[in-house]
């Protein structure tokens, strides 16, 4: 009897203790809540389980640099075209806030410092997303076949340094202007919600000089596919880089390692004023039909008028023959009726590549390096093998004097970067006057300045 | 007739256990006599508990063949006893029992009959207590309690007895039968959810969007300082709870502090209701029949408006007709004093609102199996007409015991079908001008263009919102819910138990909303876009709750010392799914149907899901020393989706009590029969903010890819991008409620006076809110919450209940009670979030009406507005004090003060109810003292009216004016806001001590002769008038959208 009762309440303390056990052990539950879907959106775990998703992450930040406040439109034709003087037609208010107070360079109206806001908080939202991506492939670094690993963490350290050196040329003062000590941005390569202190434009320029430095280490040089970041824009972005540092030495020496690569041959034809074949990178914007009709057509029409045409591209050592004096009305495509759009656009509404880097910039960077040197034979070599291909007679002097090969360059740039956003960088960098701009058809704002709002 | 007989002798548990305990040992002293031992047991020891709470039941009278008995600490010992004889148990308030005597030692467990509603048992959905031996703050209401207040609204009825349960009236809202209160118990611990949102579009993936109203977690995101409502097991929401039937309601127990919460961990901060449904009665067949016919008529006395001459008077006298609109003077001239047209505008949309409720329950069983069946149909209509909301309800409930193993299982099915009334809101009727009839002159129909004014060849229509009535407007929203709970229990022995616990829960929503191509909303609609009018909001979702629990029960008494523990673990899923769009374009009123639109007006639906997954593990451990000390000890371990990864949600409560009417020294005081002193401290949570803000989440780009030219354009995905969409917050935590109470209750004179005292601190901290973060983190679209901020509440809470006059005379009786909250909220720790919302409250917001501020030291529920020095006699403007004390015209909102609470500082109840003979009466008032509040009639209807709409009878006197007459207001203009806008002041600032009667009830009950001569157990009508009167208050507009109610309740109740 005892041993009976004796056993039966050692059964029940088994089973309250096991069941006890039970209730307590966390461990499966744990598991049970990390599990939760969440059915409207992808979690990171997922994403970063497979290669695949790294790809579509970086692919992601190409996306997101095709918007329209950033290279989609206003970094490239839009707001940064009509700071670099491409354009002096319709440029009355009609055209917006944004477009008109541009053409005025006055980057303190609301208008643009909405605009600045916009491209500020894309740009480091598409920084928080490459950070993110940085961080799980080094975490995941086993799942990598092949040398993708390096490809893809070479190219989103390029693009976060290329990111950035726009947002310091954009939103801090030029070297040539100031000092490196000026304040710059933060640059920020990790993801968290504490804000990464702005450092100098120095300190700024020697990070992103970082972040290309390791990514041309990491990219394959035999990779020129144009439509991702590559071996060879890294370096591309390092020689404008250079340069815009004032490091004449280096940027001669990354340019002309480009130059003599070979990789990529100047056009010999016009067909595309483009010329796709010099396109070192060249970016993807699936909207970029309707961005380009609503700058060139639609009710900005924005446009470079006749005279202009004949002032920049025949007035002195042009000719008309220079297959980049070639506009067209943007309504028909054709030559006639009213001429004003680049026929680059033409047909506008077709193109969806843009170009970010050419590779006739790299020739004009060796030129000024070379002017720099006082090696006015070569600046003049380079740029008339680029005239050569676009034309042009060469000049009549093997060696022009500095002061001639510095109006040649800045004429090239303004030729060549037609409503492509990069004149505004070069007046920037050149801290030229605001009286000396060119094309001036309405009066500069007296508060005038090259470098936009931060929001912060 | 042999059911009748096994229905009174109920076999409930048994578990035969070799008992080798204390109850032999206590007993060794008894001598033996030589029995025959073949044939007699010398010694039986009888153990007898109580079957829920497994307490040793005294009292129990035990009848041994001519022997009998009544245990004494659940003990009763016989002697030479014949085996196999047969043993029944009977106590007052249990089901008899009836067992073969098998061995010498027997423990039996008796369930009541009627489970106690009175408090003496605390049931805190987890576990119960002998009231005596708990030491937290909760408070225990039988249904038939609430059901003399109130039948229907729950927590209307429940505010009444506990006084800490604020039950805000919304203004705006008023009596509308569609709205859902605000509840708060022991004050306001959380900013409001508008306050405490991210200004971003991935903030609303963490909370539904048109969420199910079953959804308790949507629900209480949106107001996540309600406290949780659990019904018989598994939680609900508030509408839920409010959609049942209330007179299946056995009880409801308030849980206020932290040893009463703290068991429910993450989900215990804001205090728990638990609602406990009535289970069947044993017995051949039991029938219950409720019956009610319900009147709700619309309280307007608050409204004060001109009619049709005294209106034109005032158009006139501000020189409304000076200019371009003197031709229509004559006009309304013609239509005010010749064609005699005055219309009362807020008749027009009102109506008595005849409802009716039916709810059938029948119910038996015996003592292996229970069943009841349960219908309610309630068809509650409001007082605009065309606003209602029918529930209806049926019930199963199946009950069986095999051995010591017992289950229950209740099914449910709830639905309701709601409309609110297509006149639209309330507001709309009282700014209309009387000389305007709402029919046509010459058809006598409802017309749609009141008047027509054409000035400078603009046209205004003013439009009469009626005419929407004659066509097909929809405002409807439906549900339906199923609804499962199994309970479980295995009795070991008597002293543990094993409970379990699987609630499934799924309810399916549906709105619509039309609006027909003539509505008055689309009056304005251009020829152009002709084929736009008309649009069609139809949402449709879904939600499922998925709960299941297991809880060991342990109890013990060894001598003085007593032990309760009770341990367990709860999981609950709950999902939730929405899915809305509109489609417009629609030409013909008469066809309500999606089907008839044109198109989409978005692209592509909204839609919404969410999971959450909580599982807690809790344990409570009392420990008793002779029923005078008490210690409580709970703690509780939390896993919940919604937290980081690196943070735990861990919480406890400790509490002590001393019965101090059990002392030696109280002896003497024989007319105290309680006496309680409790303290508790301890912490506890809340669950409810956004879900996934501790997910770093992406989503694809589904409009574009990266397909460069020639690039394989046809390789669908190979260009796919992705984004991020969100980023986790690692460390982001629980908020928590550090609660105190101390608390006294007191009962004295046969127990004819009872008071409790509570007094609380609460500090509820790391709540969950936005952070600020710069731009160049990349986090502004993501939404990034912190833990931050912190607000305090105090408070004392009484309740004195007297029963002056007892007797079983003619049923004679009378009893007072008087209750009441002083509470006091106070922000303690702020956020940047709410710095920067504070400020943007005093820049971008309306200034015509309150904004909040949140501030250190201040309420969050503080009235914000400039201080008034009055209207200068002079020139009629007016002047404000500035913070630095000088005085100004010029209105700034930095130099706003803290002009009052919204939210008094005390409330409560008082009331008295008195029985003579069959007749019941009882009269219940609620009171406020010490709130403040923003008179927006005196600003919106009269200084910055309008005067082309009708305004406040006020506005036609008192005005300021040249000619140095008495004035309290600004002077009359044509319109006040464009003229010189009265922004928030403290002029507009007036008191709120309110007096309302809640209810006034009057009952009869059939004498049981008479009833028995029709078959039935009892026969009852009752006649209840809720919200009969107000007094005091502000003078302003009540019930804005829809106007308040008076509820007349005629309801007929017997049991057969």
């Amino acid at each position: 009897m005892f041993k009976i009762s004796f056993m039966q309440n050692l059964r029940i303390k088994i089973i309250a203790v096991a069941g006890l056990g039970i209730l307590l052990s966390t461990a499966s539950c744990k598991k049970w809540i990390n599990n939760t879907p969440e059915p409207l959106q992808v979690d990171e775990s997922i994403i970063f389980s497979t290669e695949k998703g790294f790809q579509e992450a970086l692919t992601g930040v190409y996306l997101q640099m095709g918007a329209e406040s950033l290279y989609g439109r206003d970094l490239t034709v839009g707001v940064l075209s009509l700071l670099g003087r491409s354009y002096d037609l319709n440029l009355n208010e009609s055209i917006g806030g944004l477009f008109y107070q541009s053409a005025r360079y006055n980057l303190q109206d609301p208008s643009l410092r909405v605009y600045s806001t916009k491209v500020w908080s894309n740009m480091y939202q598409s920084i928080a997303n490459l950070n993110n991506l940085l961080i799980n492939l080094e975490r995941k670094k086993n799942l990598f076949t092949g040398n993708n690993y390096q490809r893809i963490k070479g190219e989103a350290l390029a693009l976060r340094a290329y990111l950035h050196f726009d947002l310091l040329r954009l939103f801090a003062a030029a070297p040539a202007a100031g000092t490196l000590s000026a304040p710059g941005i933060p640059y920020v390569t990790t993801i968290n919600a504490t804000n990464t202190i702005a450092g100098t434009v120095g300190a700024g320029l020697d990070q992103c000089e970082e972040d290309l430095t390791n990514a041309e280490s990491l990219l394959d040089t035999k990779d020129i596919t144009n439509y991702r970041i590559n071996n060879l824009i890294v370096k591309g972005v390092l020689a404008r880089l250079y340069l815009y540092k004032g490091d004449y030495k280096k940027a001669s020496d990354y340019s002309n390692a480009i130059i003599n690569s070979n990789k990529l041959a100047l056009a010999k034809n016009s067909t595309d004023v483009f010329f796709p074949a010099e396109n070192m990178f060249s970016l993807y914007i699936s909207q970029a039909p309707v961005f380009h009709k609503a700058v060139l057509g639609g009710q900005a029409k924005l446009g470079f008028s006749a005279a202009n045409q004949t002032a920049l591209y025949a007035t002195g050592s042009g000719v008309i023959a220079d297959w980049r004096k070639s506009f067209v009305d943007p309504l028909t495509g054709l030559g006639t009726g009213s001429p004003f759009m680049p026929r680059k656009f033409a047909v506008l509404g077709s193109k969806t590549s843009f170009p970010m880097i050419r590779l006739t910039e790299m020739y004009y960077i060796a030129a000024e390096c070379a002017v720099n040197a006082r090696d006015a034979v070569t600046a003049t070599a380079l740029l008339d093998t680029v005239r050569i291909h676009r034309n042009l007679p060469k000049y009549t002097l093997t060696a022009l004097s500095t002061d001639s090969l510095n109006v040649e360059i800045r004429r090239e740039y303004q030729k060549e970067f037609i409503a492509e956003g990069q004149l505004f960088f070069y007046f920037k960098r050149k801290n030229i006057p605001f009286s000396s701009l060119p094309f001036t058809s309405i009066p500069v704002d007296a508060n005038a300045t090259y470098v936009f709002v931060k929001p912060e | 007739m042999k059911l009748k007989v096994f229905g009174l002798f109920t076999l409930v548990s048994i578990y035969l256990s070799p008992q080798t305990g204390f109850a032999q040992k206590q007993n060794l002293k008894i001598p033996k006599k030589v029995v025959d031992t073949s044939r007699q047991n010398p010694e039986v020891i009888l153990t007898v508990k109580d079957m829920d709470n497994l307490a040793l039941l005294d009292s129990v009278r035990i009848v041994i063949g001519i022997q009998s008995k009544y245990t004494y600490g659940g003990i009763a010992v016989f002697e030479n006893i014949d085996k196999d004889s047969v043993v029944v148990f009977r106590k007052p308030g249990y089901y008899g029992l009836v067992k073969k005597l098998r061995r010498g030692t027997m423990s039996v467990f008796l369930q009541k009959s009627t489970e106690a509603a009175d408090g003496s048992i605390v049931n805190t959905g987890f576990y119960s207590r002998p009231d005596a031996l708990f030491s937290g703050a909760a408070e225990t209401v039988s249904g038939e309690e609430l059901r003399s207040i109130n039948v229907l609204n729950l927590f209307d009825a429940l505010k009444y007895y506990v006084p800490s349960l604020v039950v805000f009236r919304n203004n705006n809202v008023g009596g509308n039968p569609n709205a859902i209160p605000e509840v708060r118990l022991r004050g306001t611990n959380t900013f409001p959810y508008s306050a405490t949102i991210a200004n971003n579009e991935t903030a609303k993936f963490g909370v539904q969007l048109a969420p199910s109203s079953g959804d308790y977690i949507a629900a209480n995101i949106l107001s996540s300082g309600s406290p949780v409502v659990i019904m018989d097991g598994n939680q609900v929401s508030l509408q839920t709870a409010m959609d049942y039937d209330i007179n299946r309601i056995h009880s409801v127990t308030v849980l206020k502090d932290a040893v009463a919460t703290a068991s429910y961990g993450m989900r215990g901060g804001n205090g728990v209701i638990v609602i406990k449904t009535l289970k069947p009665q044993r017995g051949l067949l039991n029938v219950g029949l409720v019956s009610e016919l319900q009147i709700a008529s619309a309280d307007i006395s608050s409204y004060q408006v001109l009619n049709a001459k005294e209106k034109l008077d005032l158009e006139n006298k501000a020189g409304l007709y000076a200019g371009d609109l003197k031709p229509f003077y004559e006009q309304r001239y013609d239509q005010a004093y010749h064609k005699g047209v005055n219309t009362n505008w807020l008749e027009i949309p009102l109506r008595q609102g005849i409802g009716m409720k039916h709810s059938l329950n029948l119910s038996g069983g015996n003592d292996d199996m229970v069943y009841s069946i349960s219908a309610a149909y309630n068809d509650k209509q409001g007082s605009m007409k065309g606003s209602y909301r029918k529930t209806t309800e049926l019930g199963a409930y199946f009950g069986g015991r095999f051995k010591s193993f017992s289950f229950s299982n209740q099914f449910s099915y709830l639905s309701a079908s709601a409309a609110n009334s297509a006149y639209g809101s309330f507001d709309n009727y009282v700014k209309l001008n009387p000389y305007w009839s709402p029919y046509d002159p010459v058809t006598g129909k409802m017309q749609k263009v009141l008047e027509q004014v054409t000035l400078a060849g603009k046209v205004t229509n003013y439009l009469n919102p009626a005419y929407n009535t004659t066509l097909a407007t929809t405002d409807a929203a439906d549900y339906s819910r199923i609804s499962n709970v199994t309970n479980m229990n295995l009795v070991f022995n008597e002293k543990l138990q094993l409970n379990g616990i699987i609630g499934i829960n799924k309810q399916i929503d549906e709105l619509n909303y039309f609006l027909p191509p003539n509505h008055t909303a689309f009056a304005e609609v251009s020829v152009d876009n002709l084929f736009t009018r008309g649009s069609y909001d139809y949402t449709s979702n879904a939600f499922l709750n998925v709960e299941g629990g297991l809880r060991l029960q342990y109890h013990n008494k060894f001598g003085q010392h007593e032990v309760y523990a009770t341990a367990g673990q709860n999981l609950i899923q709950t999902s939730s799914e929405s899915t809305g769009l509109i489609v417009q374009g629609f030409n013909v009123d008469r066809l309500a149907d999606i089907a008839f639109g044109v198109g989409y007006l978005n692209k592509k639906p909204e839609v919404g899901k969410i999971v959450t997954r909580y599982a807690s593990t809790f344990a409570n451990f009392v420990y008793s020393y002779a029923e005078r000390y008490q210690l409580d000890l709970s703690g509780a371990n939390d896993l919940h989706s919604a937290i980081g990864e690196n943070s735990n949600a861990r919480f406890w409560a400790a509490g002590l009590s001393w019965n101090a009417q059990r002392e030696s020294f109280m002896e003497q005081l024989s007319w105290i029969n309680k006496l309680k002193i409790r303290g508790s401290v301890g912490l506890t949570g809340n669950q409810y903010f956004l879900s996934y803000l501790n997910r770093t989440t992406y989503n694809y780009f589904t409009n574009q890819q990266y397909i460069p030219a020639g690039n394989g354009t046809g390789i669908i995905g190979r260009g796919l991008g992705n984004y991020l969409t969100g980023y986790a917050n690692d460390n982001l935590q629980s908020p928590q409620t550090f609660k105190q109470n101390i608390g006294l209750d007191l009962a004295v004179f046969d127990n004819r006076f009872a008071l409790s005292l509570d007094f609380y601190k609460q500090k509820t901290s790391k709540l969950i809110l936005p952070d600020v973060s710069a731009l160049s983190t990349g986090f502004v679209k993501y939404a990034y919450y912190q833990n931050y901020g912190s607000i305090s509440n105090k408070g004392l809470e009484f309740n004195a209940v007297a029963a002056i006059y007892k007797s079983t005379k003619n049923n004679l009786n009378w009893s007072l009670r008087l209750n009441g909250m002083w509470n006091k909220d106070k922000v303690t720790e702020v956020a940047p979030h709410l710095l920067a919302l504070n400020k943007d409250n005093n820049i971008t917001a309306d200034q015509t009406r309150l904004q909040h501020q949140y501030l250190i030291g201040y309420s969050p529920t503080a009235i914000w507005a400039v201080r008034s020095l009055g209207i200068d006699p002079q020139t009629g403007k007016e002047l404000f004090q500035k913070k630095d004390g000088s005085g100004t015209t010029v209105w700034d909102a930095n130099d706003k003060i803290m002009a009052g609470d919204l939210l008094p500082a005390l409330t409560g109840s008082f009331g008295t109810d008195a029985t003579f003979r069959q007749f019941s009466a009882g009269i219940y008032f609620s009171y406020q003292l010490g709130a403040k509040v923003y008179n927006q009639t005196l600003t919106d209807r009269l200084e910055n009216a309008d005067l082309n709409y009708n305004v406040d009878r006020r506005a036609n006197s008192d005005r300021w004016s040249q000619s140095g007459a008495p004035f309290i207001y600004k002077p009359l203009a044509i319109n006040g806001l464009l003229n010189a806008p009265t922004y928030a002041t403290t002029r507009m600032v007036q008191k709120d001590d309110r007096l309302q009667c809640a209810s006034i009830m009057l009952g009869y009950t059939l004498p049981k002769m008479l009833a028995n001569k029709i078959n039935a157990k009892n026969i009852g009508i009752r006649c209840i008038l809720n919200n009969a009167f107000e007094l005091g208050g502000a003078e302003m507009e009540r019930g804005i959208y829809y106007p308040f109610q008076r509820n007349y309740t005629f309801s007929l109740n017997a049991n057969f």
